[in-house]
């Protein structure tokens, strides 16, 4: 092979790395002090929600390190969407001996990469709903997947009378996780799912899938699928003229998805789930997480050029905050100590809610209720229903 | 029997997206032999440059100018910096230039419009229209549309002076050098037109598609399947990106989603296995006759 297909070859490795090596240790290797490793997918579909999770993660270590005074030293890695990558920064990372690690993101991801940090014994924060049980070392800041993807939807349509539910999900991990949740779900409220379509991460154009949907009158739409495959789905509607209203996936919940859905809103509205980080001016009062949520917000606007924060944001600002209050309560970073610390936490409030985990449960957001919002126009959302969790049937238990 | 329609109606639309992209590997593979993969690359610029200057108020025309312009820029410079030095290695030399190319592009376009997915404005708007019973976008008849004039623009060009000149430049670039055609020059306009025709797809498609840096890959795999289906030659490629289409939307119909995309992998695995025990027929054949008489060997593919 020429030179030049070696340069060029090299050049591209290169340029990769540069969006690999996000971030360095930013500190010198000590002992006794907390090493955080990080990785979000910088690059790749997943990159807008990595891109916002690294600015999260960036904010929320200044301010932990300003609440507990402890120093937190952080490495931060590109995960490109990629399996095999988080597999690899997993091990480095464990090799580096790391007090914890945060992330990764897509289930795909976490799946491999949760088995080594069990093996190590280091505590990993995926910031997932999806994975159906947790171990001694995986932790979730996020509710578990049957209730979040599950039962607070399906609760939802039960309230508007929609019975019969279409499922259009995307051909990966994340998108079956979704489409068997609400299938699990949907008996218990009393609905039916009527059509069930699958699609790869990416396709352009749904139509195909949204005529047999359309066959089947589905009283609402369920995009089981993340990031900008809603807006496929939504042009796909506009498209057939379908009228119903949308349900859209817990991942797709951005005000830059916000933005490009407003010119193609279906008649019937697009509503989903909300955390307090997506909507701080609209928290009812006395709901867990609506102050500091509020300050986290105005921050990360500040910090970001006037870019508002998602609830993916959030999970990232309360693991990194959970993390160093239990740094500080053990007074020690070593990965066991910091696992058994965690696992005594419980009442504390962060952007999303109160947290109380055990050893028999990892999840730790204790929901109290589920806030439901409609998309507007103007690309933002409006709240327009809080579910009461104690409604919903009790979530599968997590292993522990 | 109007979903029938439906499904055709889609099929036809996604292949006139296919079929417009398989014309810039059509293209590239005629003038250089190599193949293409930056052109996903060159659809995603063209939808967040366009996008990008709009956004800061350029009235659309001069936006999609400026950024099909600078599709081309890009490609001449890649091209004068690396793309020229590796024309006369192997072919796998400048596949993995290419390839290498259109990694550090996603890159570069990441890092200057930011990873979020960006759409534009549709040239024609107002509600969708019917047809036989199905329902379409006002921006997919421009779609299908220009596709036909870009298709119709190409082979006829294909069929002109500079057409022979490409395909004797691709042939054979010393022969082509003795008659006076520079084999350079003509490779470096066929990379830039390739590319301004990508940037162009990219405005075409965005008012139908939201896209991000990293949706340029799917979308350019399908035009080199489309490509690779038809032969490499224009009016192949453009009657393959078709069939690609209608071919996903049916089987997505009438059988499984789950099964479009594996449906055109293996329309395509069948296809190039059929060529290559066509071709082995083919040396067998041209064996027997150099035996006899010295006949040359064209290595590369037949063009429209």
């Amino acid at each position: 092979m020429s030179r030049i297909a070696l340069l060029a070859v090299g050049a591209s490795v290169v340029v990769g790395a540069v969006g690999c090596s996000a971030g360095q240790p930013s500190a010198q290797k000590d002992e006794n002090s907390v090493y955080i490793g990080a990785m979000f997918d910088l690059t790749g579909p997943f990159a807008p929600v990595g891109t916002a999770e690294r600015q999260a993660f960036t904010l929320a270590v200044a301010q932990a390190e300003r609440d507990t005074g402890i120093r937190l030293r952080t490495r931060v890695e590109d995960s490109r969407t990629s399996p095999d990558t988080a597999v690899k920064i997993t091990r480095e990372y464990l090799r580096d001996k790391v007090s914890a690690i945060v992330g990764p993101t897509p289930t795909q991801l976490c799946d491999p990469a949760h088995r080594l940090s069990d093996a190590a014994r280091t505590p990993m924060f995926c910031i997932t709903p999806f994975p159906e049980s947790t171990t001694p070392s995986l932790f979730l800041v996020d509710a578990p997947r049957v209730t979040l993807v599950g039962d607070v939807p399906a609760q939802f349509m039960q309230k508007r009378g929609w019975r019969r539910v279409a499922c259009i999900y995307t051909a990966d991990a994340g998108g079956k996780g979704y489409a068997d949740a609400i299938s699990r779900a949907a008996p218990r409220y009393g609905l039916e799912v009527v059509a069930s379509e699958s699609f790869q991460q990416g396709d352009t154009d749904l139509t195909a899938q949204l005529t047999k949907i359309r066959a089947a009158k589905p009283d609402v739409v369920y995009s089981c699928s993340s990031g900008a495959n809603l807006i496929a789905v939504l042009k796909g509607m506009a498209q057939l003229r379908m009228p119903q209203p949308v349900f859209a996936g817990h991942a797709s919940v951005n005000y830059d998805l916000a933005h490009l859905a407003a010119s193609n809103l279906p008649e019937g509205g697009v509503y989903s789930d909300a955390s307090p980080v997506l909507i701080p001016d609209q928290v009812p009062s006395g709901m867990a997480g609506a102050a500091k949520a509020k300050q986290f917000v105005d921050a990360y606007v500040k910090a970001n050029g006037g870019k508002r924060p998602d609830t993916v944001a959030g999970y990232v600002a309360d693991t990194v905050a959970l993390i160093a209050q239990a740094a500080k309560a053990a007074g020690k970073g070593d990965p066991k100590s910091l696992a058994r610390r965690i696992e005594k936490t419980c009442g504390y409030e962060g952007v999303l809610g109160r947290y109380c985990f055990s050893p028999d449960n990892h999840r730790g957001l204790a929901s109290e209720s589920n806030m439901i919002v409609r998309w507007t126009p103007a690309g933002s959302f409006r709240l327009t229903e809080v579910l009461s969790a104690r409604q919903t049937p009790a979530p599968s238990p997590s292993a522990g | 029997m109007a979903e029938t329609a439906q499904f055709l109606i889609t099929g036809v639309i996604a292949g006139a997206a296919y079929a417009l992209l398989s014309l810039t590997w059509a293209l590239v593979r005629k003038v250089s032999g190599q193949l293409f993969f930056v052109s996903g690359c060159m659809v995603v610029l063209g939808v967040l440059g366009t996008n990008a200057l709009t956004e800061r108020g350029w009235p659309m025309a001069p936006a999609v100018v400026v950024v099909v312009a600078s599709a081309g820029a890009v490609t001449l410079a890649a091209d004068v910096l690396i793309l020229r030095r590796v024309a006369r290695q192997t072919e796998l030399s400048g596949t993995l230039v290419m390839l290498a190319l259109a990694f550090a592009m996603e890159e570069l376009l990441s890092l200057g419009f930011g990873p979020e997915p960006r759409q534009l404005a549709p040239a024609v708007a107002g509600p969708p229209v019917s047809f036989l019973g199905a329902s379409l976008q006002r921006q997919q008849l421009v779609i299908v549309a220009a596709t036909a004039v870009l298709i119709t623009a190409l082979v006829l060009a294909g069929r002109s002076r500079w057409g022979k000149a490409m395909r004797a430049c691709a042939e054979n670039p010393t022969g082509a050098m003795l008659v006076g055609i520079h084999p350079t020059a003509v490779r470096t306009i066929g990379l830039i037109i390739a590319a301004a025709l990508g940037a162009l797809s990219g405005v075409l498609l965005g008012p139908v598609a939201a896209m991000a840096p990293a949706s340029g890959f799917l979308l350019s795999l399908k035009g080199f399947i489309a490509a690779a289906l038809g032969g490499w030659g224009f009016l192949g490629a453009t009657v393959a990106g078709l069939f690609l289409g209608l071919t996903e939307s049916l089987t997505a119909g009438y059988i499984s989603s789950d099964l479009k995309d594996v449906v055109s992998l293996a329309l395509l695995l069948l296809v190039l296995l059929g060529k290559d025990s066509i071709r082995l027929r083919r040396v067998g054949r041209v064996r027997i006759s150099d035996d006899r008489r010295e006949a040359p060997v064209s290595t590369h593919p037949a063009t429209d």
